[in-house]
Formats: C-alpha cells, structure tokens, sequence
C-alpha cells in the first residue's frame, strides 16, 4: 500500500517525527524545480500539513527562559521543576494568628540563577544591569496596591510580574473606558517594555478593539484623532490592513472603527486618519467656522425679543461646542440664522433635526458628561442674558 | 577564465563590493585598501569623487555632495551636485562604477554579472530602481536579494550543518529590516520578513543632532539648512563614541562659533525614545505572521553599523530575552551573504548542498469596490491575494465579479502593500478584461498571481464564463526600460569622469586635512594650514616615496586632531 499524502508527497514511507519531516523536505527541495511555483507549491502544502501531523518526538530540553533564571527555575524539565527550599511546608496551623510578613514564611527565595551549557547566564547580568535587581527577600508591600505610575511598572514587572500585569491591567483598563480617552495614558502603557509581550500585546489590541466598539455604537461619532494616532503607533489598523485583520480575526469591522469617525465626508477625500497636514487644514476649517458661527449670533443676538430667540441661540452655541464637524455647526448655525430671520423660532429646532438628525439626536442621548456641562453652561448663560435684557 | 562571482551591498552609508571563490567569499578593498566605500558622491569640477574623499567634503563643499541618497530610490526626488541635478539611482550607479572600478584592479578581471542586495523592506519601484542603476554602471544585476537574508546565508556558512531558528536584525544607516528564518539541512528558509525602509541609524543622529540643538540653545527649526546639515555630521560622530562610553564633550563649531558640549548617553536615549518605539512594530508583525513566539528562537544575530548603539542592544535583549550576537562584523556580513547568493544563482559547486528559500515581504492583490445598500459604490479596497511572508516562488488565485448589471468590462489594477485602502499602497500595473454581458454578479473573473524569487510579478485574469485571458507581467529586471533606454542612460553616465585612481589616496588626505582646518579652531588651524602647504609642495614635487612618507607622518598628526574635534 502506497503511503498516503503528505508523506508521500516528501518520499516519507509513512508518518514521522518532525526532525524526519525536515530532513525529508531538504531532500525533496534540492531534487525539485525550485523556480516551478507549482511543484514547490505542493512541497511547501505537504511541508505544512506534514509538520502539523508529525510524530510527537521526545520533547526536547527546553532553553531557560529569563524569567526562569530570574526565577530559579532551568526549565532542563519542565515535569520537575527544581524543588526549592522548603516544598513542602505545613499549612499554617493557627489562622487567627498574626501573619507576619517574615522572609522564612515566604515561599522560597530565588536561588543563584542556573547556568545551562550554551552559557547564557553572563548576558543576564550584562544586558539587564541597568534594571534594578530582583531583590533577596521580596519586599514588603506598599499598603497601597495603586500607588504605581506607569513609569515605575516596568521595574515593577522585574519584581514582581504578577502585581505589575494585574496593575497594568487596570490602568489600561482605566485609560480605555475613560469618558475623555485618555490617550495618553494608553500611549504610554503599550510604550512600556512589559507591554512587548507578544502575547499580551495581542490581548491589549483584542481588548481595545472590542471598547471600541461598545463605546462606539453610533460610528457617526469617531473618535479623537488622538486616538486613531495612538492605534496607529502601535497597532497599524489603517496601514496594516493585512496585519490587523489577521489579528483581529472575526473582528473584522477594524475598518469601520478605523475610518468610522469620518463617515459623512465624502468617498473621495482620504479618511482623517491623522497626518498633520491633514489636520492642520481641518483645523483652520474648524476656526474658520467658528468665527462664522460667532459672527451669525451676534447678528441673531442683536435681533433677539423674546426667550424664543435666546433657546435657539443657546441650542446653536451647544451645537458648536459639541461637534467638531465644521459642516454640521456651520449648517445649523445657519438654519437657525434663517429660522430667525424668517420668525420661526419654535420649528427652528425642529428644523435643525430635520437638517442634522445626528446631531440634534445626540443632543438628548450624549452620556459625555462635558458635553452636557458645556451645554448647562451655555443655557445658564443665555437664561442670564434674557433675565438682564428683560429686566434692566 | 570564467566569470568572477560577485555581490555587492550597496548601503545608505556603506557600501562594499565582495567575490566567491575558493568556496567562500572574499571582501574586495577599494583604492585606499579599505573594505567600505562611503555611499558619498561629490563634485570636484569635472570630476566624480566617491568613498572617503567624498564624505570629507560633506564639510568643505556640501554644496557639491550627497550622501543617503539610497533613501530617495523610486521616487523623483533629485540632488542638485554643484550645477548637475542627479537622481538617486544615478548617484547609486556612480557608487556601483567606483566599487566596480576598484574590485576589476584588485581582480585584473572585467565584472559584468552582479548580485545586489537591497532592503526586504524595499518595494517593487526601490528594487527596479536599483537596477536600472546597476545598468547605468555597466552592471547586470541577474538577482537581487533581501539583505537580512544575505546576511542569514554569511552566517549559515559558517555552520553548515547547523539546526537553528534565528532572527536578523538589521539597523543600517537608513533602513531597518527583521527577518526569522530557520536553518536545517542545509536548507535556509525564511519564515518572514518586516521593516521600516525609513528608519535607520541617520535618524538617530538627526536626533541627537536636534538634541544638540537644544543644548547649545538654538532650536533646531530656526537654524538655516546648512547649520542644520553641520549639526547632523557631527552629531554622527559623537553618537558613534557614544557607543563607547557614557559621555562625550564635543567641540563643535556652528555659524562661526565654537561650542562644547557634554552629552550624555541618557540624553541621546531619551532623545531617540520614539525611534526605539518604531522598531517594536516590524518584529511584532514578524511574530505575528509566523505565529512563533519569541522563546522559540535560538539565535538572535545583529547586522547594521547602528546595531552598535548599546541601547539597540538592550531593547533587543530584553525583546528576545537572548544575548544578541554579532561574530561575523556587522558591516560585511550582507556584502559577504550577497556574493554567497550570487554563487547559488551561478550555481557553484561548493554549494550544491545549500537551498535557500525567501518569502514577498508585502502583499500583492488587486482593487475592489463595494456597493452599499442605497447603491453608492465605494471603491479603493485592497484586496491581497499573495499575502506577505508567502514562500517565494507562490502562485495564488482568488474570483471576483462584477459590480453593475451587463457591465462589459473588468478593471485589474494591481498594487503592493499591507494597507486596506488601495491608495496607500504601491501601484503595479494595470489591465482591462472583458466579460460577457450579465447580472451583476453573475459574470466575474479568475485573477491567478504568480510570484517568483526573482523578483517577477505575472498577474494573469481569466473570464469564468467565456475563459477570455488577459494579464501582465512585472518585472523587477530591467523592465520598464527598454535596450536602447539603458544604453542611452548608461552614456549620459558615462560622461562623468571618475577621478583617477592613482591619485586616490592623495585626494582623500587633502580632502581629510581641509576639512579638520574647517573644524579645528587657533593653534590647530595654523597647524593644519601648514600642513596643506607642506603636502601640496610634495604633490608638486611628484616624489611618490616622499608623498607617502608625508602622509604616514601626518596622519597621525590628523588622527589626533580628529580625535579631540567632533567632526
Ligand atoms: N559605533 C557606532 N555607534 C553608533 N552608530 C554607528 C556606529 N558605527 C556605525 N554606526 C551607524 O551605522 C550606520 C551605518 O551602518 P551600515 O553601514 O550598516 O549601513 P548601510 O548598510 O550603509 O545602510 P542600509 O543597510 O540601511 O542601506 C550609520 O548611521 C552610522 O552612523
Ligand atoms: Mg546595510
């Protein structure tokens, strides 16, 4: 009976070790036309499937791992870890006693790290001198676990990597869920050397996406271009495309969140994804504006009779505070120039929503707290206007 | 006699010219008996100066000279040399004729076949760029190839028979590529391959450069181009001894004035903090792509000038959790992998038992559209049907159909990159296919790319209910250019006269001596003035013995000065 593919396909008799795999596949790669991508096309696939299936061998010693030496463990087996002093220690026979925080009672102290035969051990002390030392007996903890910054948590992880990863953790949760995004905070969280963790890294990218999304279940909002220039630095969602959506997996909306805060601006200019240039022009756009808006209601406050007249304005300069979209301040400023000018004050806002539903829907369901100080503010402000203009 | 075998890097500072023989390959000198030529282009009238001379004169005549041209590749960027505009693949091919120029004496052979390396990281415009400079050179490049991968095949040399999973990291002067590869059987295989063809050592000296700026109190935007430009050399060298130890004083002159400063090594980190967060991204892509984690590594092998910088070591020790090695000089192992690579090509036989298999650094696929609900149609999509880190050669298909009712026609627009939007990757090509009218969506298209080592692109569209073809084919060789274009550029090259090689070594030592009388400052620059004098008066005289022994004597002389000046 002839073998079954993949190992045919290598000239393998039937299923082998890895290290048979390989050795088969050179063999097969210098008999080969290397320049036919169909001939090497079905090596590489039996290649593939081959060292998927392959033979478990006898695992292999493993190399220690920093964390390891650090740890005292060698990782030569990883069934039997080195015992370490003490392995065994009776249960604390009184509960209610005071537990005191003496070197004996904890666990076991890091043993000199081991040197294996490929002699890696003197670049541990080389390369990490600079990085405080873990020390002899752990110290003490700080009675307040949040008393962290974010610059210390890397000295941190060399500590204690579990205490800095919970830390980590919630700061970065913190940064992400916070009514402002905190972008900085973020920024210099994915910037710290324990962040590098490939895998947690993937994690963090996984996470952010997913507060994004809950955060953003109307696109039309975005986000700061702060952000975008901060997934951007670490992520490359927009000029990785390829990467993240491999990454991301079923998460494959990246693009929307990505692009989403410039949904309404037409299919031809570029998304805002944040180049200077680019936002140094939205930005003169955005004072440009303003100064129309500003200009149109001192023109309207001239005008004004009656309280009518004072809730539009008011409702006009909310909108200018709440929404950076120059269009859409400058748009309903604009209506409600007209609304004004026309007396029809009352459907002026309904006009507005008519014109710019998002804009006048947010309005009402904005949970940003700011945005709605900024509006209370605006409208004390207009109320005090009215009362002086009526009773002086 | 057959032909010599020959690899050539060609770098953003340093470039070196290497030969296979014997089973092993040999770095060729240049006409001073150096091993690295300054990638450096200067003016001297008439006449074209590279290497040493060259660099020296980027302090007495910048206006004359370019340097990190290698950065302008593929595009349209031009460097204005005294009255000559030049673009960067013909200053790169004035480079290849002197590298040329200088292996033909050291071989008393004429050089024609060539293997050049270039950045993995370098997309399809910067490779065909290279070429063509190579044939403006009289060169023929039969292949190009990535450098951490030639870098890899130096080192896979020196151990034949070895089983390892590796990482090159290579930080040049302008560019930054990782490569994981694994050895085995005297297979090497490249897993994958990421970087940043913008991002190398002279961004860290325009860094400290800036840095420096602040020190001495002028901010680096208010000062004009030229100081600018001083700034930058000499930041170069002090960050280079900052490589050796924790602080330097430099003694730098600027718009006339002198100034010293200290710096530290702290400073120079702290100044570079957003460059060192640029070199996580292409290793996490890496990672990504091959799906291994860092543990899995049994090497990690350093490759680039920049790599000395001790915080580049840190970072990529406390990365990979490894001591990074560099037993093979980071200067010349992509020069020497490059001649290896040429010896594969020319099949040679000491290396009938070595493979080496590379992968496409990008992705290659074509434009989509979509159409969303209320019938807008949004365009500029990418959609990759090779997907980056393929193993080379890779033949992929993927369908597509059509967007409108009875459409007659399919356009193929092909590009290169990792971005989700077309526009911000490279185009390649493009071609019309036509299919038969239909529902939308009913008629559509077969599109098969095929990729191979060479460098060759062939995109061919097949009709899924007629079977009408249409395709195109890219090429990194010598394409786009036609016989008689090449022969043509290659003359407009040629006028250019290469300064004599004889007269070499005297160039470069007066080059060397005015630009230390530039920098030095009193009793020195009386010192140097007399120098000059004294060397031009044994020119005169035409003693070689005598010329030789002067520069023997002065030269350390030179040395000393150079030592106490940051220039
Ligand atoms: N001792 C040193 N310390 C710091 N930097 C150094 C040192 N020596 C060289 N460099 C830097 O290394 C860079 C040159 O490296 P290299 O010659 O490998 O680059 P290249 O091959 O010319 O460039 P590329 O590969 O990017 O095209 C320069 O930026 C130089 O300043
Ligand atoms: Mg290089």
């Amino acid at each position: 009976m002839s073998p079954k593919w993949p190992w045919s396909e290598l000239g393998l008799a039937k299923r082998a070790t890895e290290r048979e795999v390989k050795r088969a596949y050179a063999a097969r790669l210098k008999q080969i036309d290397r320049n036919d991508p169909a001939a090497f096309g079905a090596l590489r696939d039996a290649f593939a499937a081959a060292k998927n299936g392959a033979l478990k061998e006898k695992a292999a010693p493993k190399r220690p791992r920093m964390a390891d030496i650090a740890e005292g463990r060698t990782g030569q087996d990883d069934a039997a870890p080195i015992t370490l002093r003490e392995p065994q220690r009776a249960p604390d026979p009184l509960p209610e006693a005071p537990i005191e925080h003496t070197p004996a009672a904890e666990p076991a102290q890091p043993q000199p790290p081991q040197t294996d035969d490929a002699g890696h051990q003197p670049f541990v002390e080389e390369l990490f001198a600079d990085t405080p030392e873990p020390p002899k007996a752990p110290a003490p903890k700080p009675a307040q676990p949040w008393g962290v910054g974010i610059g210390q948590l890397d000295a941190l992880a060399q500590e204690d990597p579990d205490r800095a990863q919970s830390i980590f953790q919630t700061k970065f949760n913190d940064a992400l869920r916070s009514m402002h995004w905190d972008t900085k905070a973020l920024d210099a969280l994915l910037s710290l050397d324990m962040a590098h963790d490939l895998t947690l890294r993937r994690s963090l990218e996984a996470q952010l996406y997913d507060t994004l999304q809950t955060r953003l279940n109307d696109p039309e909002t975005g986000y700061p271009v702060d952000m975008a220039r901060v997934i951007e630095t670490h992520f490359q969602w927009a000029t990785d495309g390829v990467g993240a959506s491999k990454r991301l997996g079923w998460r494959r909306d990246y693009q929307l969140l990505m692009y989403g805060h410039a949904r309404s601006v037409p299919q031809s200019s570029k998304p805002r994804i944040a180049t200077r240039a680019k936002d140094k022009q939205s930005y003169v756009w955005h004072k440009i504006s303003v100064f129309a808006v500003l200009f149109l209601l001192t023109i309207s406050i001239q005008e004004m009779k009656g309280a009518d007249d004072y809730i539009v304005v008011s409702v006009a300069l909310a909108v200018l505070f709440m929404f950076v979209r120059w269009l859409t301040m400058l748009g309903a400023a604009i209506i409600v120039k007209l609304a004004s000018l026309l007396r029809l004050n009352r459907p002026a806002i309904r006009l507005a929503h008519w014109a710019f539903p998002a804009t006048t829907a947010k309005l009402t369901t904005s949970l940003e707290f700011r945005k709605l100080g900024i509006f209370a503010l605006t409208a004390v402000v207009m109320v005090a206007l009215y009362l002086i203009d009526k009773y002086a | 006699m057959a032909q010599p075998i020959i690899g050539i890097d060609l770098g953003t500072t340093n470039s070196l010219i290497c030969v296979f023989e014997d089973g092993a390959p040999r770095l060729l000198t240049n006409a001073l008996g150096h091993l690295l030529t300054p990638s450096v282009v200067s003016l001297d009238g008439d006449k074209v100066l590279v290497g040493e001379a060259a660099r020296d004169r980027q302090t007495t005549h910048p206006k004359d000279t370019a340097a990190a041209f290698k950065r302008a590749m593929g595009t349209d960027t031009t460097f204005q040399l005294g009255r000559k505009k030049l673009r960067a693949e013909e200053l790169s091919s004035l480079v290849l004729r002197k590298l040329k120029d200088d292996a033909e004496a050291a071989l008393g052979q004429t050089i024609r076949d060539v293997v050049v390396s270039v950045p993995a990281y370098f997309n399809q415009g910067q490779r065909q760029a290279t070429i063509a400079a190579c044939a403006m050179a009289g060169l023929n490049a039969v292949r190009l190839v990535n450098e951490p991968t030639a870098a890899a095949l130096a080192y896979g040399l020196q151990d034949r028979d070895g089983e390892s999973q590796f990482l090159v990291f290579d930080l040049g002067g302008g560019t930054f590529d990782v490569t994981v590869l694994e050895h085995f059987d005297g297979v090497m295989e490249v897993k994958a391959s990421s970087g940043d063809a913008f991002l190398g050592g002279e961004d860290f000296s325009e860094a400290l450069a800036k840095a420096m700026a602040d020190k001495i109190g002028t901010p680096w935007a208010k000062l004009a181009k030229d100081a600018q430009h001083q700034l930058r050399l000499q930041a170069d060298v002090a960050k280079r001894h900052l490589s050796g130890k924790d602080d330097f004083e430099a003694r730098l002159k600027l718009d006339g004035a002198h100034h010293t400063l200290t710096l530290t090594r702290a400073d120079f980190e702290q100044a570079c903090a957003a460059l060192i967060k640029r070199l996580h991204r292409p290793i996490e892509r890496c990672f990504y792509d091959t799906g291994l984690d860092t543990d899995a590594l049994d090497r990690v092998i350093l490759v680039g000038g920049a790599t000395r910088m001790p915080m580049i070591r840190q970072m990529v020790a406390r990365q990979f959790k490894r001591l990074p090695e560099m037993t093979i000089d980071p200067d010349h192992a992509v020069a020497l992998g490059a001649a290896v690579q040429a010896a594969l090509v020319a099949e040679d036989r000491a290396l009938d038992d070595v493979v080496m298999t590379d992968v496409s650094p990008f992705s290659v696929g074509i434009e989509t559209a979509t159409k969303l609900k209320n019938g807008t149609v949004i365009g500029g999509f990418f959609q990759p049907i090779i997907e980056r880190n393929t193993p080379l050669p890779a033949s992929r298909q993927d369908s597509f159909g059509t967007m409108d009712d009875n459409q007659t026609q399919l356009r193929v627009d092909i590009y290169q990159g990792e971005a989700p939007k077309v526009s911000d990757n490279v185009h390649l090509g493009q071609f019309l296919l036509d299919v038969p009218k239909g529902k939308a969506g009913h008629e559509g298209m077969f599109v098969r790319i095929t990729y191979d080592p060479s460098g060759l692109i062939e995109v061919e569209a097949t009709s899924i209910t007629d079977g009408k073809k249409a395709g195109l084919v890219i090429r990194d060789n010598v394409s786009n250019l036609t016989e008689a274009e090449i022969a043509k550029r290659l003359k407009q090259m040629q006028a250019f006269k290469m300064h004599p090689r004889e007269d070499e070594e005297n160039t470069a030592f007066l080059a060397r001596i005015r630009r230390l009388y530039e920098m030095a400052s009193g009793d020195d620059r009386h010192l140097l003035q007399g120098m000059l004098m004294e060397f031009e008066g044994a020119l005169e005289g035409q003693d070689p013995a005598e010329i030789s022994r002067m520069r023997g004597d002065m030269g350390e002389t030179l040395d000393r000065i150079d030592d106490y000046y940051v220039s």
